[in-house]
């Protein structure tokens, strides 16, 4: 065989045709929206034929009226976006200062074992803790202001990512480490071109499970005195048996949680588009 | 071909430790002893386990020898750095780099300048066939087409010599072929000095100016033999050569015994 | 043939276990009554000490702490009691939910046993204004507070209100996150002791005809199963209530050592309350009878409430019944005092 001949088999991989029609692309989200809607109509018609009772689980109907509510007259004199903006500033406010916070000491500790030695028994008590044990000590040391709530969530994300930051440092490969030594490259460029690039795919994965748990946080932070805030709501309503209230809140903070992590998914795709890929 | 030695190993021992502490390791290597001289193809050959890439990675500083030294130019070897390229059996390509930073990794770790290194690198990428992909990612190519950009990567910064650990062991058996014969044709525009190790036989003698066969563990070199025939080699001719077949035979006849060997101590 | 005749056989003796099991059902007591109290002096503690609700029932009674009447809703909601004494504003807003409850009686009139403590400085209503209050969510002391605010004409707006469990209260008084807090005893003597004062007390309100009050709240389902249950409740209550009448102090003594606070906050908030005998709870002045009852001040008193909650938008105006005779059921307290 010639050189040309065999560099001939040699092609580049193609992309994956989609020999099959246009419905094979859309099955899945269709199947998904199906579950859904049945989902939906089912709990609409547990409401509407009382097989439960209103009180315990409003249907859907109800909640989209409470919706146009509290769109039009807010929750306790203060408007629905403004709850919800608070919410999310609150929670981005903690994120930014644990990803600014956690990604560093995570490398850290991934790049020393000493350092990681001594940090390692508090980090991982503390991130299994539920935050809600936390909140009469937080109270008593950051008061019931802004600090208190920043500080809860600020604590369940941080911890998260620098646990998962260390273990992206760990994680690198020891032939990759070998490629780039017989290149040339020295410690630091073993760092900052190797571990660090090698580390930004399983960075981001902890990031976003790191912003799931902080968003769950949210609720215990605003049990803390607060007097708004999707969190909030969904507690005040509670203790008048709003759960006409309370499910709408909920909603609301599931939908938003979802559409942070959608934010990262599309990040890490554009960022770090060989996630998954061996080379 | 000058007769000093590039590349020496004197009287290297070499030992693993048992995967727990208290039980017994193996003695990897015992007292090998080898040369290479500036230009040579030098094809390493064995069984698994008989300590062919312990060798390479000794060599490219990975490791460190209980006993004996290691030499470049007469000035040991104590750690790794870009005078030994390396390519592995996996082509290890950076993932997030395409194919042509990858390609000129080395001589942007070494600080050169983009006009210094471009041009080689737009060389080195048609000398393997790639200088359409260069903008491609790894993922995006086959595994025949990243064992050729690893080629490149390693071969761009000229290193004194290149070592190469079965770098073709993933392939299948046509592309290895196409691999080989790529292989040769660069090595022949610049006479790097190459160790070369696998278990294939065929590629040995396709490959090599010089065939070193290692003995089951402990390690050492038992054999080494002469490949006489003149390049440009071309694998139909080869084949047909009576003189082909008689060295093979003597090969494999070497090669089944310490086989046979190996297997022996493990059934025992 | 043989298989016919099991199959019958099978269904008549189900129907017949059944059958007894629901006749069963009907007479029987149920081995456990469950209460919900909150942890402060209260008189109704007394049958907690000696047992006389359970020798009363001939079952065994299980006490369930909660920390404010929303707790209540919830624990009603989730069928986890049958009894509850806590406030008519939590009250309106549950019944307004449409929770199966009803109200049995009115033990108490807050007078005194909620006040709200402030701060050296502040000594009125009209000093709140840009401060930080602090009051339990959806309760009375809440109830009051904002009634107190509104008939004061003090701008509401003005004034940080807080939600804030009671015990939780302390340590933000002492942090100075808030200077002023409308809460229960032993809670409203903690703030005492650190240097508040109260510049206003439930009873305040009464002069504007504003009842704030505890009541005893049913669960329907055991009520309609337990009646008679529930009559000898109403009776041990005003038993306790006599003792208490005749003996303040060893009463006093006897809580406090019970739930281990100072005997002064048992004192003071045992005497802040008013309480009307099951007699005058049956007048109009009250809850009054099955015929009067639409028309009584207690029940006006709901409507107020559950408005009042409606305009602060803690309750949906559309919730809120024509009237609250409807959740109130006299039956009981009748029962009670005829002795049955």
């Amino acid at each position: 065989m010639t050189l040309s001949q065999g560099l001939a088999n040699t092609q580049a991989r193609p992309e994956p045709v989609r020999v099959d029609h246009r419905w094979r692309r859309w099955k899945h989200p269709t199947i998904s929206c199906g579950a859904v809607t049945l989902f939906l109509v089912i709990w609409q018609l547990s409401g509407s034929l009382h097989w439960v009772d209103a009180l315990l689980l409003p249907p859907p109907s109800e909640i989209l009226a409470t919706a146009g509510e509290l769109l039009s007259s807010g929750y306790r004199q203060t408007p629905l976006w403004e709850h919800f903006a608070i919410s999310t500033a609150r929670a981005l406010t903690a994120f930014v200062a644990a990803i600014a916070s956690g990604v560093p000491i995570g490398l850290c500790m991934g790049l020393s074992p000493t350092l990681a030695a001594g940090l390692n028994p508090f980090v991982q008590f503390l991130r299994p803790l539920p935050k809600i044990a936390l909140i009469p000590l937080v109270i008593v040391w950051f008061g019931i202001g802004e600090g208190a709530k920043f500080f809860l969530i600020f604590i369940s994300s941080f911890l998260s990512i620098v646990v998962g930051s260390a273990a992206a440092v760990l994680g690198v490969s020891q032939a990759r480490l070998r490629a780039a030594q017989t290149l040339g490259a020295n410690r630091r460029q073993l760092f900052t071109h190797v571990v660090l690039p090698n580390a930004l795919p399983e960075l981001f994965t902890s990031v976003r499970l790191s912003i799931g748990i902080g968003w769950t946080s949210l609720i215990a932070a605003e049990m803390v005195a607060a007097n708004s805030g999707l969190g909030w709501m969904v507690i005040n309503a509670g203790s008048y048996l709003r759960t006409d209230v309370v499910l709408l809140g909920i909603v609301l903070l599931g939908l938003t949680g979802y559409f942070f992590d959608w934010v990262l998914v599309r990040l890490q795709r554009r960022w770090v588009p060989w996630t998954g890929k061996d080379a | 071909m000058s007769s000093v030695a590039r590349i020496a190993l004197n009287h290297v021992f070499m030992r693993f430790d048992g995967p727990t502490v208290g039980s017994p390791g193996n003695q990897v290597l015992s007292d090998v002893s080898l040369a290479l001289a500036d230009g040579e193809f030098v094809c390493l050959l064995g069984s698994s386990g008989c300590g062919k890439s312990t060798i390479l990675n000794l060599l490219a500083g990975f490791d460190k020898p209980d006993q004996g030294e290691l030499l470049l130019d007469g000035r040991p070897i104590d750690a790794p750095g870009p005078e030994r390229g390396m390519v592995f059996q996996q082509p290890t390509l950076f993932p997030w780099l395409s194919v042509r930073d990858n390609v000129t990794f080395g001589p942007r770790m070494a600080g050169q300048s983009a006009e210094r290194y471009q041009a080689d690198a737009d060389r080195f990428l048609r000398l393997v066939g790639l200088q359409d992909f260069a903008s491609h990612f790894p993922w995006q190519l086959s595994g025949g087409m990243r064992q050729r950009a690893a080629l490149a990567r390693a071969w761009l910064p000229n290193p004194e010599i290149l070592l190469m650990d079965e770098p073709f062991g993933a392939l299948d058996a046509q592309t290895r072929l196409a691999m080989q014969e790529l292989l040769t044709r660069i090595w022949q525009t610049t006479r790097t000095t190459i160790l070369f190790v696998t278990h294939d036989v065929d590629e040995a003698l396709f490959l090599a100016d010089r065939v070193l066969i290692m003995s089951a563990s402990p390690g050492r070199i038992r054999e080494e033999l002469q490949v006489p025939f003149e390049r440009p080699r071309s694998l139909e001719d080869l084949v047909a050569d009576p003189a082909y077949g008689q060295l093979k035979r003597r090969i494999l006849h070497v090669v089944r015994e310490e086989a046979a060997k190996s297997l022996n101590s493990v059934a025992a | 043939m043989l298989k016919k005749w099991l199959k019958n056989l099978t269904l008549i003796a189900a129907l017949a276990a059944s059958t007894l099991s629901g006749l069963a059902r009907a007479e029987a007591v149920p081995d456990e009554v469950r209460f919900a109290y909150a942890g402060g002096p209260r008189v109704w503690i007394l049958g907690k000490i000696d047992t006389s609700f359970d020798k009363a029932f001939g079952s065994k009674v299980k006490w369930i702490p909660f920390n404010s009447g929303a707790d209540v809703l919830t624990l009603f909601a989730a069928k986890e009691i049958d009894i509850a004494r806590f406030g008519s504003s939590p009250a309106a807003a549950g019944i307004a939910r449409r929770l199966a409850v009803e109200v049995i009686g009115v033990p108490e009139v807050i007078a005194t046993s909620e006040r709200l403590i402030a701060r050296k400085g502040i000594a009125s209503l009209k000093d709140l204004e840009g401060k930080t209050v602090a009051f339990p969510a959806n309760s009375t002391a809440q109830y009051a507070f904002e009634v107190a605010i509104k008939l004061a004409k003090v701008d509401r707006s003005k004034i940080k209100g807080l939600a804030l469990k009671p015990s939780e209260m302390l340590a933000a008084w002492k942090r100075n996150d808030i200077d002023a807090a409308y809460v229960w005893g032993p809670f409203t003597q903690q703030l005492e002791a650190d240097g508040g004062k109260e510049i206003f007390a439930t009873r305040d309100l009464q002069k504007d005809g504003v009842l704030v009050f505890n009541n005893f709240v049913v669960r329907k389902e055991f009520a309609d199963k337990n009646p008679e249950l529930v009559a000898k409740f109403l009776r041990v209550v005003q038993e306790k209530v006599d003792q208490y009448k005749k003996d303040p102090e060893g009463s006093a003594q006897l809580i406090a050592k019970h739930l281990d606070i100072p005997i002064d906050t048992a004192r003071s908030t045992l005497a802040g309350l008013q309480y009307p005998s099951l007699s005058e709870q049956l007048t109009p002045a009250y809850i009054g009878n099955e015929a009067t009852k639409t028309g009584s001040r207690i029940t006006r008193a709901y409507k107020d409430s559950a408005n009042f909650l409606a305009e602060i938008g803690e309750v949906r105006k559309a919730d809120i019944p024509e009237s609250y005779a409807s959740a109130i059921n006299t039956s009981y307290l009748q029962r009670a005092v005829a002795g049955k």
